[in-house]
């Protein structure tokens, strides 16, 4: 699925941190200020949540 | 005091009479050009329609009335005649538009004070000059409102602005120029149009929103940057803080308030819009959007 996520410029690495764990989203950052998820990192995803559950 | 009636001093060769209306340019009501060179400037009049974005050139016209009352005349017993009062200037004007763009103008017209300048069938403009030599536009009242419905055998008028000026003093005081500039040129600085509408609650700061090009499709491409916060219930650092881009033209915003940023609750709002600059020229502006949070 096509998605890119940008954070206002100067937001904090700690508010990004606290955003992504609130979606659910594990970013592979390719981009300063541009985390575009892709098809590898949505597999990423699915392993940790596995690993957080165990 | 003397009581001596003046008569009007000079005379010039007039080589022809004012021409019709061709074109609206609408400002901010405090819009001012100090110098004469300023009004002659193209870079100038192109910088408040794409920079600062404090006027907007109507895209045409397809016919206007002037709606200005006749003065009075008071007629005496002994049947002598006295105009009492100086009628506001004031008129209709049908705008050769759609109804993306009008309605976006209906949105935002409401009868609130701007600045007018009208552009003449030969390229001249009629404004105001002020007393320290400053070219303005003449403030009015402008209300976009149509009858909704189209009008079957008056398509042409289906798009009314209604222009109501403030006072006749300044059109006493009115100025024309001569620009070099065409007035085509001016209104192909006005950034694309957007409409923007939210598409579900606003909840934990996250609101789904929709972007289209007006009367056109979904627009991707839009970050963080690209929105700009207009207003809010006095929030501290209101902001959009990030942009998920998904898409169609389908964006998911995290609104968020105070210095270290935490998402917007129940009956917060911002309101917000999308300019999108490039190297300072604006190239994209949506319509304002008001979200509420609600959980």
């Amino acid at each position: 699925m096509h998605m890119i996520i940008t954070f206002k410029p100067g937001t904090s690495e700690d508010y990004k941190k606290r955003w992504y764990k609130k979606h659910g989203i594990v970013p592979d950052g390719t981009a300063e200020g541009v985390e575009k998820p892709s098809p590898k990192s949505d597999k990423q995803k699915i392993k940790k949540g596995k690993e957080g559950g165990k | 005091m003397s009581c001596t009636a003046y008569l009007p001093s000079g005379s010039v060769d007039t080589k022809c009479p004012m021409k019709e209306v061709r074109h609206i340019i609408l400002t901010t009501k405090s819009f001012s050009l100090g110098s004469l060179t300023a009004a002659y400037s193209y870079a100038t009049w192109k910088a408040a329609v794409d920079t600062a974005l404090t006027m907007f050139p109507l895209r045409g016209i397809t016919s206007y009335e002037v709606t200005t009352d006749d003065p009075n005349v008071l007629t005496t017993a002994k049947t002598q005649k006295y105009v009492t009062n100086r009628p506001t200037p004031s008129a209709m004007v049908y705008l050769d538009s759609n109804h993306c763009d009008y309605m976006e103008m209906v949105r935002e017209l409401k009868g609130n004070h701007y600045g007018v300048i009208y552009y003449l069938e030969d390229g001249s403009i009629l404004c105001k000059r002020d007393s320290k030599g400053n070219f303005k536009p003449f403030p009015a009242r402008v209300t976009a409102i149509n009858k909704g419905i189209p009008i079957p055998s008056d398509i042409a008028n289906n798009y009314p602005i209604h222009i109501h000026h403030i006072d006749y003093d300044d059109f006493e005081n009115a100025a024309i120029i001569h620009p070099a500039w065409d007035i085509d040129d001016l209104i192909l600085c006005i950034p694309a149009g957007l409409t923007m509408w939210q598409t579900g609650n606003c909840a934990s700061g996250d609101v789904p929103v929709q972007i289209n090009d007006r009367c056109g499709d979904g627009v991707t491409g839009f970050v963080s940057a690209d929105f700009d916060e207009v207003g809010s219930n006095y929030l501290v650092s209101p902001s959009i803080t990030a942009v998920t881009d998904s898409g169609s033209g389908a964006y998911t915003l995290t609104l968020s308030k105070a210095a270290a940023p935490v998402d917007i609750a129940i009956g917060d709002y911002i309101t917000f819009r999308v300019k999108k600059t490039v190297a300072g020229v604006v190239t994209y502006l949506s319509n304002r959007l008001t979200v509420v949070g609600d959980s």
